[in-house]
């Protein structure tokens, strides 16, 4: 039971990260492997208001997703829009080079050495008599509230359609009247304003932060945004929860724990053997 | 280029500084050390002095007017904060020996060189307080540094007593080199066996990927299936070191967990213990008082544990009278393990020296060595100093009992 629970909040954070990664590829079409490290600078962020500046935890949540949301929109001004139309692969190495550069500047900035952050003690709850802690729980619901109204948002409003609209077909958007550099904008930055809750949430499971610290969950994400069909909203949620409750359940086996990142991955190759476009992925004729 | 150059040059920076404090921090395991018993280091119950000629002069000691104590260490550099605690702990025992009149009347003059924790440093330093007339020696503080001085002292018979240098390779490359430090088997062994006195629901999480923890660990695990104890094990790696909620999950009903880990990785699982309301024991091993900077500001009620070698809160009196003697010499500043370390190691050959009863401050090197090594390795020979009892094999490793302190 508490497998589950501990399962379904690293799967909520992945989720969130995942989302980042499968809208930015829906929308721009490219891979930004940065995106990891977006979760790097909210924790940083978070270090430095809670343990330097001695704010408390809201302030610091506030200014991690400010600053996280910048750092999106500044990466894609600086960084990528001048490769729009360049070719994919330019795109994705620069991507690389652009989270390469994130965590070199972390190192930099705040040396090599994991510190300790505290967010403060939430203590736990009996839940179907398992003791399930609180920050779990808030992992769960805000994580369930942060996509429903991301769903909201894109199905239900102007700029949501709009974000559609590119997505199927970014030169007929255009002449529709649609301001696609604008729509990509908001797109990187919502991504990394969810990239700055995972990191919340990353940092109430994990209070460590370190500059490597968004590599390996933005891997496992990316991992979930592919399995659960990248480019699909809902495929992103499916497939991070399924891997976050699959790395707990393998973890929490004796005789398979030590395979457990293998398990993951062999889940990806799996997947992309069976069904190469995920599990919610949609098919695109390819235009001769 | 320059600037990945410039990283890179950072990033081997903090790999070498956790390599030195890895290596000195930490010690390995002892395992089949060579054969170092020639005719002088075969344990005897009794050590026949006669044996000995202390008459004999060398080559650079004629113009000695005090028995001369080398050493080499970091004393500048990234490692330079053990070398220079292990300077003061040796200068101060040195001063308060030479304050009571010396060894057998005479004098000792401690000369330690900078090696900044590089082995060919410590190689030519070696040479230089060699040529100064250097009898005795404390070797060097980092492993590395003091393998390179350990096969100089095996050619010219020097004995040598290390404060830290813990790899087995040290004491191995020489059989007049010696070790103050304990090896990690002993903190395992001692471990199962008061946790097994204490307490019923025994757990334990170790770090399979990492050469000290498995060490201690393999030491617990083969004393516990001795001692017949059941316990519940938990293990992660360099790969999962970061999220503990499946461990503590499986450890929720222990009264202790046994946890010889690094001190990053216990403070999250300290905190994963404190998020699931797991209120069992914390109990590590040396340098797990680390764990105090990752719990500040966390709500963790656990109590903590850990065997430490040297514990400067301690009650005993040598304790006691060690760190306000060294509060003193340094304005105030609390002793570390190191210093703790050389302190004792000091001690131990001002004994040794005595019970030799050499008294010629001219003798040669390898003659008062050669005693040194009998005496110490001799069934009676034992010496209780601050960081516990401790007596020595022929392969120049020191077991003593480790104490087990609680972390306030």
């Amino acid at each position: 039971m508490s497998v589950l629970f501990d399962g379904l909040s690293l799967g909520a954070i992945y989720a969130m990260i995942a989302l980042g990664y499968t809208m930015v590829y829906g929308i721009a079409k490219m891979l930004n492997f940065a995106h990891g490290d977006i979760i790097m600078v909210g924790a940083y962020a978070i270090y430095t208001t809670m343990v330097f500046w001695g704010k408390g935890l809201w302030v610091a949540v506030i200014g991690a997703a400010v600053l996280c949301t910048l750092m999106g929109i500044l990466m894609e001004k600086l960084a990528y829009k001048p490769l729009r139309g360049a070719s994919p692969l330019a795109v994705l190495i620069t991507a690389i080079g652009v989270s390469y550069l994130l965590q070199s500047l972390a190192q930099l900035i705040f040396g090599v050495t994991p510190r300790p952050v505290n967010l403060g003690s939430f203590g736990s709850v009996e839940i179907l008599g398992a003791s399930i802690p609180v920050s779990t729980v808030l992992t769960l619901v805000i994580g369930a509230v942060l996509m429903a109204g991301l769903t909201l948002f894109v199905n239900k409003t102007n700029t949501g359609r709009a974000m559609q609209a590119v997505s199927e077909d970014r030169g007929a958007a255009q002449l529709m009247g649609v301001n696609v550099n604008f729509i990509i904008m908001i797109t990187f930055a919502i991504g990394s304003a969810l990239a700055a809750a995972a990191s919340v949430f990353y940092l109430m499971q994990i209070p460590l932060v370190e500059p490597l610290l968004g590599s390996m969950p933005g891997i496992k994400a990316f991992t979930a945004a592919v399995i659960g069909g990248i480019g699909s909203i809902p495929g992103a949620m499916i497939g991070g929860v399924m891997l976050g409750v699959i790395e707990k359940i393998c973890l929490s086996i004796d005789a398979i724990k030590d395979y457990t990142t293998a398990i993951e991955f062999g889940l990806l190759i799996l997947i992309l053997l069976v069904r190469p476009i995920g599990l919610l992925g949609k098919k695109r004729r390819e235009k001769v | 280029m320059k600037k990945i150059t410039k990283l890179l040059a950072v990033v081997l920076c903090f790999a070498l500084i956790a390599a030195f404090a890895a290596c000195a921090g930490k010690t390995n395991n002892e395992s089949t050390a060579p054969d170092a018993s020639d005719g002088a280091s075969t344990p005897d119950a009794t050590v026949n002095i006669g044996d000995f000629d202390f008459t004999k002069t060398g080559e650079f000691t004629a113009e000695n007017t005090k028995f001369v104590l080398g050493a080499t260490g970091p004393l500048t550099g990234d490692a330079s904060s053990y070398g220079i605690s292990v300077q003061k702990g040796a200068t101060l025992a040195v001063e308060e020996i030479n304050a009571k009149g010396g060894v057998n009347g005479k004098e000792i003059e401690f000369v330690m060189l900078d090696d900044e924790a590089d082995a060919t440093k410590a190689g030519n330093a070696y040479d230089q307080l060699f040529e100064q007339g250097m009898q005795i020696s404390l070797g060097s503080v980092t492993s590395g540094s003091c393998e390179q001085f350990a096969s100089r002292t095996a050619e010219d018979g020097v004995f040598a007593i290390t404060p830290s240098a813990s790899a087995a390779n040290v004491i191995a490359a020489s059989d007049t080199m010696f070790r103050i430090c304990f090896g990690d088997p002993d903190q395992g062994v001692l471990a199962a066996e008061e946790l097994t006195k204490n307490y019923s629901n025994i757990g334990a999480i170790y770090d399979n990927s990492d050469p000290y923890s498995s060490g201690i660990y393999d030491a617990f695990k083969a004393k516990m299936a001795e001692l017949g104890t059941e316990y519940t094990e938990q293990t992660f790696d360099k790969e999962n070191n970061k999220d503990f909620s499946t461990q503590v999950e499986a450890l929720k009903d222990c009264d202790v967990i046994f946890m010889p880990i690094y001190y990053t990785q216990a403070g999250l699982i300290a905190k994963a213990c404190q998020a699931k309301g797991v209120n069992a024991v914390l109990y590590g091993c040396d340098g797990f008082d680390g764990i105090k900077g990752q719990l500040e500001g966390a709500d963790v009620s656990n109590k903590i544990m850990y065997i430490t070698p040297f514990d400067a809160a301690a009650e005993d009196e040598k304790t006691k009278a060690f760190v306000d003697a060294f509060g003193g010499k340094y304005d105030g500043e609390i002793p570390d393990q190191f210093a703790a370390d050389a302190y004792d190691a000091v001690y131990v050959l001002a004994t040794a020296m005595e019970q030799i009863g050499v008294d010629n401050v001219t003798v040669a090197p390898d003659a008062i060595g050669e005693a040194l090594v009998a005496t110490l390795t001799s069934s009676s020979f034992q010496y209780t100093g601050v960081t516990g009892g401790m007596t020595w094999d022929s392969t120049g490793a020191c077991t003593k009992v480790p104490v087990v302190v609680e972390l306030n």
